[in-house]
């Protein structure tokens, strides 16, 4: 009995022991939920998101990096961070801009008048497209700061080229593609002369010399590069173009570009003016007028008057006329709600939605209607440049109010849904842009700009999700400082369900501005570089030392866990050229490299040949080393450079 | 399974200990404690080879032979390359690669590259091993040592990239 009773009493204690193991060991999802006050709608939002390790992303994001000068590459719906590529701005990780020939290459491409600029305002990134869909082959990037264009290759996820607009002293209406990436186009943003020469800031001026455009800049898909050459400016007025998108399908070969301060209107606010004291502020007198106007480019004729030679060149760049392009009846405007922003082009080409931004409406526009006006001749009137004014009411679908401050929209896969942010409500509205119908809003935080949905500029948009791209959270992350960084909102936007918000990711870059969704399968990238690919290849035994006068080359190998030669002697004043062949082909092998004090920094992926040029300046001892931990000899990878 | 990667921390924590004893050992001392060690760390990767190896190729009654574990990862280097090289391979594209290797009868795409990688870094320490046996049948203990140790190098870089192939056929 006695054992019976003990047994009884170890069963016991050993299965109160196990339950007690368990409860502490498996915390059930309801605990969980519980200790961080999670709701049923915050688990299934976090459903939606998690991914697990392993596991890959369905869409791509590509973001404008704002001030950063960079692009920035996301996964969604798990919104993890995945690369941010320098274009405009040096990026040390990489490289890009550190001695490594082409990364300084690129950035002195895009100098302009001589001055090397190491910062960029990056707005909209534009994927290269193939009859109106994403190719997945190239990004494109403006500057607006500095009017600049960059390709960015997506095999390597690399920048490719920088060009400089000739012409423009800034923009914005960049970059956009059209529908088979024939051009990429920019669209000035504050007028000012064509000319770098000094022209006084009068009225007079300002309406004869000061000028916008649109630059359509010809891009070679099997070359991967804008060609300067083949492309053009069609010159505008001083009105102070802003957001463009490119036609599609039956809008096909054509360009919507919206503008403001059609008023022409120069401020001259405050203390400090050195002249025009007596006027009011650019904003009181910018907004003076009910409609501004969209400018509506027929870029096929534009492209065959520059073939024809109906061009003159400033600063070494083909301007097409406002003359030419009325004449050629290539150029119209159409009056739409005053200080607009978005423009969007719906993915059957026939529609274009304008927000108003201090406008509580969004006007959708009829393609077939602009069209058959344009046929008929049919004009309102003309601007003081003599460019046909189409009549708005004549050329309207719809009209909605949408809420305050609408701005940028972006289309769904279910037909005549578009989303528009609204900036002062803090809001994205889902409606009927066929029926003319608000449908649903939805709160954001805050001060949304613009907004992007699963390849919701093209032909075929995916749906499923859309993120809210906001400037500056203020009450969403833990506090770093008075500078707050920006909220990327990921919403559910699949079926017919209300939009629901999933999750809030900070970016501590610039302002998000633009970012395009793409499918992941559509992106083929490289997985390692070719070696023989790269002319200055430095084979394995061949690593050596050359010396013409002052001029030393170096052709060294890096390889788990030695660069070979290890120790090198050069004079003071030597100009040297360091190749540098990373041999390894495992495709996580990619070694650093740095020399003491040079400011020298290089990235060097398996099978990778790079190329640092620098001038030995200072004389004395300068350890280098491998600065990525490639294997477990890592902190051995390392040599001298010595400068006698 | 576990049972390598527990090997290889064990070996690597020896490894780094017997070093770190060493220190003030003569050189004659030191390299035969490398041979000791360079010994074990290959037997653990030939336990590492008869592992993966079935888990890489289709015919692997035909190819991975226990006996004779370097034998079945040179195999297998050849099965993987077919006539071509391993940049051949490297040019191409991923669904490309994936064909390839579907074709030569490679079961696992990402471990099988880490496997080849694994070999090559094998392969490399013969030479410098060779060269220590040759410094050590002269009692040039120093050079012996140093050329041990560079084997020694390549055997762990070895056993790294093999620990990944691991980790990828099984899914960890």
């Amino acid at each position: 009995m006695l054992n019976f009773i003990l047994r009884k009493r170890q069963l016991g204690l050993a299965l109160l022991v196990s339950l007690l193991a368990f409860s502490g060991s498996a915390e059930t999802l309801k605990e969980v939920a519980k200790k961080r006050g999670l709701t049923d709608k915050d688990l299934l939002a976090a459903a939606k998101t998690y991914t697990p390790s392993g596991k890959k992303d369905e869409y791509l994001v590509f973001s404008s990096g704002g001030q950063a000068g960079q692009l920035i590459v996301y996964g969604v719906p798990s919104m993890r961070l995945l690369k941010y590529i320098g274009v405009f701005t040096p990026e040390p990780w990489s490289g890009y801009g550190y001695g490594e020939v082409e990364g300084m290459h690129r950035l002195k491409e895009g100098m302009i008048r001589g001055t090397k600029i190491t910062w960029g305002d990056t707005h909209h990134p534009a994927l290269s497209e193939t009859n109106g869909d994403y190719d997945g082959q190239f990004v494109f990037i403006n500057d607006k700061a500095n009017p600049r264009v960059a390709v960015i290759d997506l095999k390597t996820f690399e920048t490719v080229q920088i060009v400089v607009n000739p012409i423009f002293k800034s923009e914005h209406g960049s970059s956009v593609v059209t529908p088979n990436t024939e051009y990429a186009m920019e669209a000035a943003q504050y007028p000012a002369p064509y000319s770098n020469k000094y022209v006084a800031l009068t009225q007079k001026n300002f309406n004869e010399i000061y000028r916008g455009g649109i630059t359509y800049w010809k891009f070679n898909r099997e070359k991967g590069r804008l060609m300067p050459k083949q492309s053009f400016t069609v010159e505008l007025p001083p009105y102070m173009q802003d957001i463009t998108d490119a036609g599609k399908l039956i809008s096909d070969g054509w360009s919507f570009t919206n503008s403001i301060n059609t008023e022409r209107y120069i401020g001259g606010f405050g203390n400090g003016n050195t002249h025009l004291k007596h006027k009011l502020a650019n904003e009181a007198g910018m907004s003076a007028k009910d409609t501004d106007y969209m400018h509506i480019v027929n870029w096929r004729k534009a492209e065959k008057l520059f073939k024809a030679g109906k061009f003159k060149k400033i600063n070494g760049h083909a301007v097409i006329s406002m003359k030419d392009m009325v004449k050629a009846n290539a150029l119209f405007l159409l009056p739409e709600s005053k200080s607009p922003h978005g423009c969007d082009v719906s993915p059957d080409g026939r529609y274009i939605i304008v927000a108003g931004k201090l406008d509580t409406h969004a006007t959708v526009y009829d393609f077939k209607k602009i069209k058959r006006l344009i046929d008929k001749k049919d004009f309102a009137g003309k601007d003081p440049y003599g460019i046909p004014i189409l009549d708005m009411q004549k050329s309207i679908h719809k009209q909605v109010q949408l809420g305050l401050g609408p701005l940028h929209s972006q289309f769904d896969k279910e037909k005549g849904i578009v989303y528009t942010s609204l900036y002062v409500d803090s809001a994205v509205a889902r409606w009927d842009y066929l029926k003319g119908k608000l449908l649903e809003k939805l709160p954001i935080h805050y001060n949304i700009g613009h907004l992007v949905t699963a390849e919701g500029d093209t032909v075929n948009p995916d749906g499923k999700y859309l993120i809210a791209l906001n400037k500056l959270a203020i009450d969403r992350f833990n506090q770093v400082g008075p500078l707050h960084p920006q909220n990327h909102q990921l919403i559910d936007i699949k079926g017919k369900k209300p939009m629901s918000l999933l999750y809030d990711m900070p970016l501590p870059l610039g302002e998000p501005h633009y970012a395009q969704m793409i499918k992941a399968d559509k992106l083929k990238p490289v997985i390692r570089y070719k070696k023989r690919s790269f002319k200055n290849y430095v084979r394995p035994g061949k690593e050596r030392v050359e010396r013409k006068g002052n001029k030393v080359t170096i052709h060294s190998t890096a390889i788990r866990s030695h660069y070979s030669p290890e120790v090198i002697s050069i004079k003071k004043g030597d100009h040297v050229t360091w190749h540098i062949t990373n041999v390894e082909r495992a495709q996580d092998q990619t070694h650093g490299f740095t020399v003491d004090t040079y400011n020298l920094h290089a990235s060097i992926e398996p099978g990778e040949t790079v190329t640092l040029k620098f001038v030995a300046t200072k004389s004395g001892v300068f350890p280098f080393y491998c600065t990525e931990f490639c294997s477990a000899l890592h902190l051995e990878m390392s040599g001298y450079l010595l400068v006698k | 399974m576990k049972k390598f990667v527990n090997i290889f921390a064990l070996i690597f924590c020896f490894m780094f200990s017997g070093f770190a004893m060493a220190k003030d050992a003569s050189d004659e001392i030191k390299y035969l404690k490398k041979v000791q060690v360079n010994d074990e760390t290959i037997v653990t990767i030939a336990g590492v080879i008869n592992y993966v190896c079935p888990k890489l190729v289709k015919n692997a009654s035909k190819l991975c032979n226990k006996k004779d574990p370097v034998g079945s990862a040179v195999a297998f280097q050849k099965q993987l390359l077919g006539k071509g090289t391993i940049e051949d391979l490297d040019d191409l594209d991923d669904d490309d690669l994936k064909k390839t290797l579907k074709k030569r009868k490679i079961l696992h795409k990402e471990g099988a590259m880490q496997f080849y990688d694994a070999v090559e870094q094998f392969k490399k320490h013969f030479a410098p091993r060779k060269k220590a046996k040759a410094f050590a049948l002269k009692s040039k203990w120093k050079e012996a040592s140093l050329h041990e140790e560079m084997a020694w190098q390549y055997l762990v870089k070895c056993a790294s990239r093999g620990i990944f192939a691991k980790k990828m056929v099984d899914g960890e």
